[in-house]
């Protein structure tokens, strides 16, 4: 800096920062929230694939100029290998290892039967109408 | 002694794991510690360096040049009074500082006073004044000395002090004005030795062969033969396509005087590729308007101050006419001032200082409206093609299970054909029954 000072009110490099990173937060896409039959029709996912996950991941990688299959000296690829090793833990690890902690909101409707033998009342109900809860994945 | 073969043994996968997952903990180990690092604000990079650095990385360097250029043309655009209310910003700061109020009435600021009676008259001055400044400011910037003086023969009369600062002056002026003010801050002295690159370029401007480092070079530039001639022109055309000055029913259209900069930059631009190859030509013209951006920060004072000073004589207010000669210290007194007499080094610097942060202020604020706009236009294409891509892979997928759902359609219905067929032969198959 010279003998003049650039005033500390134009210092505001932080604030720049800050600024231009809450334009991207602000940007970022919202997943929307998935209706009930969406959700229940969830059953007919063929669930997590290592092998056919590695195979799609490694069929992309065209896309970045990556070769893909073995090198020319015959050696096995490594990019390759060290995709289907990380895919392969990931998927063991959320198929094994995940657990999802669910809470069911409130508001489910039941219908219950139950005979009256003038005391309390012990009744079997079943929810009639699927109902939203709320799961965060460990 | 026997010779003795070195033991090669295989490991087994639990062996091998556990050397794996210790060479992991080790490399954690080696791998620098990432450290918070609070800087404080007035050591952090400086608002222009870094807005330079975004917009550089996302935009391109072609658009630092466009803004650059569009600051320029503001400063010296002579529909706009952006300069002359810096210059009066400055002006009533100095007065604040020294104690002195220009109003009668004890309400009203010095800066609210000053634009209520002086933006006008010097706003009207500086139309034409502002051409001749281009012309004096490139003279200083590359010398000789001669160049650099105030034009007191102007194609239309300007009021100027009586007696403006000599040759020699300016000179001084102008070297003290190069470790003046930087648009950089640096934790090191980006100066270098101060007396000495001084000394330097007190001897190249007197010669008019300066030495820019541009891009890691060191280009040696003179101006071309031509630039009297030209600039004269310039300033000719620029002055007479001011409103008033033209034939009346004339249809004439401003010439901003900043087009002096481009013919400059070109100039520069053209130097080194007779110095140097193509490729560095283009390098070397870009980062000469980062340059030339600093030294008209650093210069507009020097040429600006003697039209002020008769400016501000004419409005005939006691306070300001007794006070006129320490309003605008020069920068040669205050860079002598600041290691022999700090505390009037700081009652003196108000002007210099609130008047180029102001035009600073004017440069930061043309980047960040401009790049605020191309972020927000990239963010937006940049997730738009996102959710593109992603769509796209999601019909893939679908039409994917779709085909594999026809395909396993396909091989029942074959399965059952293949059934039928077998049951017409049943009766081969049954004949003899056990």
């Amino acid at each position: 800096m010279g003998f003049i000072d650039i005033d500390p009110e134009l210092q505001k490099s932080d604030a720049i920062a800050n600024f231009f990173s809450g334009l991207i937060v602000d940007q970022r896409n919202i997943m929307p929230k998935l209706g009930l039959p969406q959700i229940l029709l969830g059953k007919t996912r063929s669930g997590l694939d290592s092998g056919a996950l590695t195979s799609s991941i490694i069929g992309r990688m065209k896309e970045t100029g990556i070769p893909t299959g073995p090198l020319a000296d015959g050696t096995p690829n490594a990019i390759e290998e060290l995709v289907r090793i990380m895919v392969e833990e990931i998927v063991d690890a959320i198929q094994n290892d995940m657990r999802v902690d669910v809470a069911v909101d409130i508001g489910m409707l039941v219908t219950s039967t139950g005979a009256n033998a003038g005391g309390p009342v012990a009744s079997t109900g079943a929810n009639i109408k699927p109902h939203t809860g709320v799961g965060i994945a460990r | 002694m026997a010779f003795k073969n070195p033991a090669i043994n295989s490991l087994t996968e639990s062996q091998e794991q556990l050397l794996s997952q210790l060479g992991s903990l080790k490399n954690i180990l080696t791998n620098p510690v990432k450290k918070n690092l609070n800087i404080p604000q007035n050591k952090q990079i400086s608002a222009f360096d870094y807005i330079l650095k975004i917009t550089e990385s996302t935009i391109g360097q072609a658009f630092v040049d466009t803004l650059l250029k569009k600051f320029i043309s503001e400063i010296f655009n002579q529909q706009s009074d952006k300069l002359e209310r810096a210059i009066l910003k400055g002006i009533g700061k100095s007065l604040d500082k020294q104690g002195l109020h220009a109003s009668p009435n004890p309400d009203e600021s010095n800066e609210s006073w000053l634009l209520s009676n002086a933006l006008e008259p010097l706003h009207f001055a500086m139309e034409a004044i502002k051409a001749l400044m281009v012309k004096q400011i490139i003279g200083m910037i590359f010398g000789p000395s001669d160049k650099m003086k105030h034009n007191t023969s102007a194609p239309v009369p300007v009021p100027i002090s009586p007696n403006p600062p000599s040759t020699n002056e300016v000179l001084n002026d102008v070297v003290a004005a190069d470790s003046m003010f930087s648009i950089s801050t640096s934790d090191s002295n980006e100066f270098g030795d101060i007396e000495y690159n001084a000394i330097k370029l007190k001897e190249q401007l007197e010669k008019g062969e300066v030495i820019f480092t541009i891009s890691c070079q060191d280009v040696k530039i003179k101006l071309p033969i031509d630039f009297d001639e030209q600039l004269d022109s310039l300033i000719s055309s620029s002055i007479m396509s001011l409103p008033g000055q033209s034939v009346p029913g004339a249809q004439v259209q401003t010439i901003n005087p900043a087009v002096g900069f481009d013919y400059i930059s070109n100039h520069v631009g053209k130097e080194t590729q007779r110095i140097n190859s193509q490729e560095n030509s283009n390098a070397v013209k870009k980062s000469f308007l980062q340059i030339l951006v600093e030294k008209i920060l650093n210069l507009l004072v020097i040429a600006v101050a003697p039209y002020v000073t008769q400016i501000l004589t004419n409005l005939n207010n006691p306070v300001i006419s007794a006070s006129i000669g320490s309003l605008m210290s020069s920068p040669s007194r205050l860079k002598n001032l600041q290691k022999s007499d700090p505390q009037k080094f700081n009652a003196e610097k108000e002007f210099i200082s609130t008047m180029t942060n102001a035009l600073y202020a004017i440069l930061l604020a043309i980047m960040l409206k401009a790049l605020i706009k191309e972020i927000k236009k990239l963010i937006v294409n940049a997730l738009a093609k996102r959710a593109a891509a992603k769509l796209q892979s999601r019909l893939k997928r679908l039409s994917q299970i779709k085909k594999n759902l026809t395909n396993t359609l396909e091989k029942i219905e074959k399965a059952k054909q293949s059934a039928e067929a077998l049951k017409e032969l049943s009766s081969i198959f049954d004949y003899i029954k056990t």
